[in-house]
Parts: structure tokens; C-alpha cells; sequence
């Protein structure tokens, strides 16, 4: 596990209060985003955040078993957070974090994953001022490395790594469900499948199953801050 | 699984009242906290019913059961089979309830054991009792077959098996962590750690921990029926 974490470096991230800030800043607005199509301008989701924070309530037993864990020896207490607002995946998971921050007193810091453009390759100190962090904490599947968001990296007191939590819960298979929702239906030419898959996807982000994973997320994240305990 | 078949599980409530009864205590039963057989069988009736009141599903895990016993299709049934000797049964089985309360299925309970507790392997089909169904529902791991408990299969109107839920949240590392609390300490006999593990494994049941993996039971089965419902 890494222990590169400076405090100096960890303290240069955005609290959530100044991230969701800074999503609505025109120097923000200004940088490349993403849809499901690829580089798009970036749409200001300031509000989304802030209203998706304000209705995400961890349930009893998960504020007291994050209590619990923040107040063992070499428990955690801080957390680092990589994170772009264009990507569904940080939208749903960013404020269920800072509500499991909260509940616990533990320091979250946010840092961006891009720079001006939209991160296509392997991520570059010369494109992104975080690149430093994201090199450090890159998915790695079947032998590749991705630049998957969100990140969220625990590390007690002294910055020693106890956990990484990275994209999505594991219950939620993304690919397979968004590979069958943006398949070609019998008869739809590709820009029809194109325009009803986006439709599909985004209908998906609207119902209940968005927050059941960012339950989820949060019931992986503190299980496996536990077994890190016991087994310590 | 057939109407007649199903017809005869118990209720959740019929259930509770029947863990109570001097035919269910006569029975042989475990406790965990011991690591030894017991008889007659606590009874757990009380704490079911008391667990129970208390289990609450989120807003959120209320409304993903409805939308998926909506589609055509969707979940109608839940075929569970249990015992009260069992901390994992003990842990899910009064969140199904309330899963199959808010969804409007119907939820039938199933013994495993006769009156003496089966300790390995599967029962004869033709054994009587519920050996049909255990031996059905086995959990099969490492190309080994095991009647592990809780099992709930959620089934359509037709019963049309949609999904399998075993044990316990895939979260939850229980052969590792179980396997840490009774390890023995240095410069503990045996004896001291029997003892010892049984008091860490009752304090883990107690915590907050068995309630975080009992909803990410109900995440993991809302999350697998609804990828059912979107791959068909």
C-alpha cells in the first residue's frame, strides 16, 4: 500500500463544501468534459450536487459503524477523493462519501482528474495538475491500468493507506448493463440506437437503483474498513 | 417449485411463532458463540420479532422492489429457507420480510433440518421434511455442494426462478474474519481461546457491522433482480 500521501499534498485538495463551488466556477465550466459520446463542454452540475448531498442520509448502523471505526487505533480519518463532475458515477457517489466523512469526523479532500481537455490516455503532469495522485491510484484489470473515477482512498491518522475504493460498488456491473442498454435494438439504425441508448442510460441514473448503489458503495467501503481492522 | 409446494412454507409471522413452539426448541440446534451444538434450542423468537420491528429498508430499496414487482415479470415469490440457530439467518431473514412486505411478495420460510442438525453435505430429496428443497437450493462452491442457510430464491408470478441469494453479502468476508476471531492469541490455550472467540463473535453480531451487511443483502438482491429485469 502507498504511503507517498504528503499531508502538504493531501491538504491541497477541495473540501466538498468547495468542490461543488468550483463545479459551478466559469474556470470549471471552461474545461472539456464528457458524455457518453466522448469530449463535450461541461454542464454545470453545482445544484445537482448540493441538492443530492442534502437528500443522501447514511442509515444508523452505518454512521455508527464508521464512528466505530474512526475511533480504533490506526482507524481512518482521512480520505481522498479523485473525482469529475461529468461522470455519473462521481455525481452518485461524491456526496454519500462526504456524508460518510461527516459522520465519523474524517478530513475528505477532493482533487480533479483532468485538466483543460478530457483525459484520454495515460494521465500526464504536463495536461493535469493531479496526474501525480491519479498515476498513483490507476484500476488495474486484466494486467491494464485505467484512470477510473471516483477514488476514494482511506488512510489513517499518518497517511497510511487502508483502503481504495474505486468506481462503482461491486454489485453494480456497469459494463455488462450498459453494453446490453446501448446494444442495437432490431430494426434501429446507429443513430437511433445512439440517441436511445443515451436516452436509456440517463433514465437508468433517474431511478431508485442510482441510490441503491451509492448505498452500496458505502456498505462495500465500511466492510472492508472493518475486516482491515480485525485482521490487523 | 410448484403452487402446492410453495403453499406450504410458513409466513414470516407463522415463522416467528413456530421458532417459539416446544416442537421447534425440541429440535437440535448451534450457537455460534459456543462453537458446539445445542439442545433443546434457544429460542430466538423474541429477537426475530424485536429485529424485525426495527429493520427499516431505505426509501430508496422500497422503491427498487416496487419497480421491479411492476415489470412483467418481475419478482412475485420468495421461497426462503432458514434456521434460528443460524446468526446469518438470524441477520436477513427479518430483512426479507420487510423486502417481500414492501414489494408485495409473497414470502414463504422453510426449515432446513429435521430434528437432528444436518452438519455436511445434502439430504436425500426423498428424506422427507424440506430435503427436497434444500437439496434443490444446495450452494455449490469450489465444485462442492453445501445446504448453507439463509437461501432465498425470488421467483416470478409463474415461478419463473429469477435469482439466488446465499448466505450472506458477497461484502462480507465471513470464512476470513471468523476464521481471525477464533484464531488463537499468543499465550492462549485453547480452552482461553474458545472462550475468548465466542465473546469477539457475540460482539460482532452486536455491532453495527451485522445490520450494514443485512441491507447490503437487500442492495445485492435489488441490484441482481434489476439486472435480470434489464439483460432480458
Amino acid at each position: 500500500m502507498s504511503t507517498v500521501l504528503t499531508r502538504e499534498r493531501f491538504a491541497k485538495g477541495m473540501t466538498f463544501d468547495e468542490y461543488v463551488t468550483f463545479t459551478g466556477t466559469p474556470a470549471n465550466l471552461a474545461r472539456e468534459g464528457s458524455t457518453l459520446a466522448g469530449a463535450a463542454p461541461r454542464r454545470d452540475w453545482s445544484a445537482f450536487l448540493r441538492e443530492r448531498y442534502l437528500k443522501t442520509r447514511l442509515s444508523a448502523p452505518q454512521a455508527a459503524a464508521i464512528a466505530w471505526l474512526a475511533a480504533q487505533p490506526g482507524g481512518p480519518s482521512k480520505v481522498l477523493v479523485i473525482s469529475e463532475d461529468w461522470s455519473s458515477d462521481c455525481r452518485r457517489d461524491v456526496p454519500a462519501l462526504q456524508r460518510l466523512a461527516e459522520a465519523a469526523g474524517l478530513d475528505l479532500r477532493i482533487f480533479v482528474r483532468d485538466g483543460e481537455k478530457l483525459l484520454k490516455d495515460r494521465p500526464s503532469p504536463a495536461d493535469s495538475p493531479n496526474a501525480d495522485l491519479m498515476l498513483q491510484y490507476m484500476k488495474t484489470r486484466d494486467g491494464q491500468e485505467f484512470a477510473s473515477i471516483p477514488v476514494a482512498v482511506f488512510f489513517d491518522r499518518d497517511f497510511r493507506e487502508l483502503y481504495r475504493y474505486v468506481e462503482f460498488p461491486a454489485i453494480y456491473h456497469k459494463d455488462t448493463l450498459v453494453a446490453k442498454i446501448r446494444g442495437t435494438r432490431p430494426g434501429e439504425s446507429p443513430e437511433q440506437t445512439r440517441a436511445r441508448g443515451g436516452r436509456d442510460f440517463f433514465a437508468m441514473l433517474e431511478t431508485p437503483f442510482y441510490d441503491v448503489w451509492a448505498d452500496a458503495a458505502i456498505d462495500e467501503i465500511i466492510s472492508a474498513l472493518h475486516e482491515r481492522q480485525v485482521l490487523a | 417449485m410448484t403452487p402446492e409446494r410453495f403453499a406450504k412454507g410458513m409466513t414470516f409471522d407463522g415463522y416467528v411463532k413456530f421458532i417459539g413452539s416446544p416442537e421447534n426448541l425440541a429440535r437440535e440446534g448451534f450457537d455460534i458463540r459456543k462453537f458446539s451444538l445445542v439442545s433443546p434450542r434457544l429460542d430466538w423468537s423474541g429477537y426475530l420479532r424485536a429485529r424485525h420491528t426495527k429493520a427499516r429498508l431505505t426509501e430508496d430499496q422500497t422503491a427498487a422492489i416496487k419497480w421491479l414487482a411492476a415489470q412483467p415479470g418481475g419478482p412475485a415469490k420468495i421461497v426462503l429457507i432458514a434456521e434460528d440457530w443460524s446468526s446469518d439467518c438470524r441477520r436477513d431473514v427479518p430483512y426479507l420480510a420487510r423486502l417481500a412486505e414492501a414489494g408485495g411478495l409473497d414470502l414463504r420460510i422453510f426449515v432446513r433440518d429435521g430434528e437432528k442438525m444436518l452438519m455436511k453435505g445434502l439430504p436425500d430429496p426423498a428424506a422427507g421434511g424440506n430435503a427436497d428443497l434444500v437439496a434443490e437450493y444446495a450452494n455449490e462452491k469450489n465444485g462442492e455442494k453445501f445446504a448453507t442457510v439463509p437461501v432465498a430464491v425470488f421467483f416470478a408470478k409463474d415461478f419463473t426462478e429469477l435469482y439466488r441469494y446465499i448466505e450472506y453479502p458477497a461484502i462480507y468476508h465471513k470464512a476470513r474474519l471468523i476464521g481471525a476471531l477464533r484464531a488463537a492469541r499468543p499465550g492462549e490455550v485453547p480452552d482461553q481461546a474458545k472462550q475468548r472467540a465466542g465473546r469477539d463473535i457475540a460482539a460482532l453480531l452486536e455491532s453495527p457491522f451485522f445490520d450494514v451487511w443485512a441491507r447490503a443483502g437487500v442492495d445485492e438482491i435489488l441490484s441482481a433482480l434489476h439486472e435480470k429485469a434489464v439483460m432480458s
